[in-house]
């Protein structure tokens, strides 16, 4: 079959296609009026959900630490000083990221829409989909350094509390001892973290990961540089 | 402005047929295709010009939302180019040789990447390589490659079939 052959072909059937699928004006209204989200609309929606979602729970960590803790827990605790330090360079680090995050996200919001040239609609989308991928990240790590805080803190009180009762505290245990409790509290955080980012990876790729890698490999086919020999 | 996009769109309404054609093979699919071209027409319909021929810019909106718009696995529409249900209907309205026609076109197009779809459906439309790059913002240089490319992998194609 010839390419002659093709068009006479296909000029046979989308004329029959036309014919076939012709939609009045009303019809046609009646599609807009229960018009669905398209996926990148649906991403950009998560987006504004997860900002909300992040912010309430930064709020939560934040007066959990200066407020909440100190209503709480009636018998005041002594944390030592390296304790103090990590807890807020993490809460530190948690609100800058927050906030690197909004700027970019607002930055890049609707910089394309559909009927610009198709590669600045694949890099918009792109870029759409790798803000939301840096949020879904940025929510990760803040649950795994709440996670890792909250048990190093939990193991240290746990422990002062125990040396208090048996022996004459935290200061008269041995270096092996101490190295002991250190090796058992990594040996159950480190799975715990790497399975919970294992998990919440395999869920971002199995959701998004196909339509990352197409929009890619279609910007790549645009790409002359690439493609023309 | 709803009145005069209205009037527009359904008297344009064959480029989004031909889109849908040659990017769904399911009929669900091809609804969803077309509502959702609809819907970024209208988004769209404010920021039109008249810089560029209308036909143009629909075409344009058309093919970049069909490329952007991957769907589901399990409906797997990349794997024909044209309407399986409409083979089958056209099977009772067309003579043998073009069904046998249709039935081969299908085939070839369907192992198109998304590009490609929309530069042979542009190509059978006979628009003229300028048109092609204006609408899929490639430059003509590259369209011709890109068409020659085509043209084989058709040819190979469909030769394979026969």
């Amino acid at each position: 079959m010839e390419l002659k052959d093709l068009k006479s072909a296909w000029d046979t059937y989308s004329s029959q296609e036309m014919v076939k699928h012709q939609m009045g004006k009303e019809s046609i209204n009646e599609l807009l009026k229960t018009q669905t989200r398209s996926l990148v609309d649906r991403i950009d929606r998560n987006i504004r959900i997860g900002i909300f979602v992040l912010l309430v729970f930064i709020a939560y960590v934040i007066i959990d630490d200066v407020y909440l803790s100190k209503i709480l827990i009636k018998e005041p605790i002594t944390y030592p000083s390296w304790m103090r330090f990590m807890d807020v360079f993490s809460n530190a680090l948690i609100v800058t990221t927050y906030l690197f995050f909004v700027i970019c996200y607002f930055r890049i919001k609707r910089s394309f829409s559909s009927d610009t040239q198709l590669k600045d609609l694949l890099n918009g989308i792109l870029n759409t989909l790798k803000t939301y991928r840096t949020m879904f990240y940025m929510a990760v790590i803040i649950l795994l350094i709440n996670i890792s805080v909250s048990f190093v803190a939990g193991i240290y009180e746990g422990v002062k509390f125990k040396a208090g009762v048996v022996s004459g505290g935290i200061i008269t245990l041995t270096t092996s001892k101490i190295l002991l409790l250190i090796a058992v509290g990594l040996a159950i955080l480190i799975p715990i973290i790497v399975l919970t980012y294992l998990l919440l990876h395999w869920g971002f790729n199995k959701l998004y990961g196909k339509y990352l890698v197409k929009l890619n490999e279609t910007l790549t086919e645009l790409d002359e540089s690439v493609n023309v020999e | 402005m709803e009145k005069e996009f209205l009037q527009i769109i359904t008297e344009n309404q064959g480029i989004i047929h031909k889109v849908c054609s040659i990017y769904c093979d399911l009929e669900e699919d091809r609804r969803d295709l077309f509502q959702e071209i609809l819907v970024q027409l209208w988004k769209s319909y404010s920021s039109f010009r008249n810089e560029s021929k209308f036909s143009t810019w629909m075409y344009r909106v058309a093919l970049n939302t069909a490329i952007t718009s991957f769907k589901k696995d399990k409906r797997q529409p990349d794997k024909s180019g044209v309407a399986y249900e409409s083979i089958q209907l056209a099977e009772e309205l067309y003579d043998t040789r073009t069904e046998d026609q249709i039935k081969l076109l299908n085939n070839a197009v369907g192992q198109l990447t998304g590009i490609e779809k929309s530069i042979i459906l542009l190509f059978l439309e006979d628009k003229k390589y300028e048109e092609i790059a204006e609408i899929t913002g490639i430059t003509q240089n590259y369209v011709r490659v890109k068409m020659n490319r085509i043209k084989k992998k058709l040819k190979l194609l469909m030769n394979t079939e026969e």
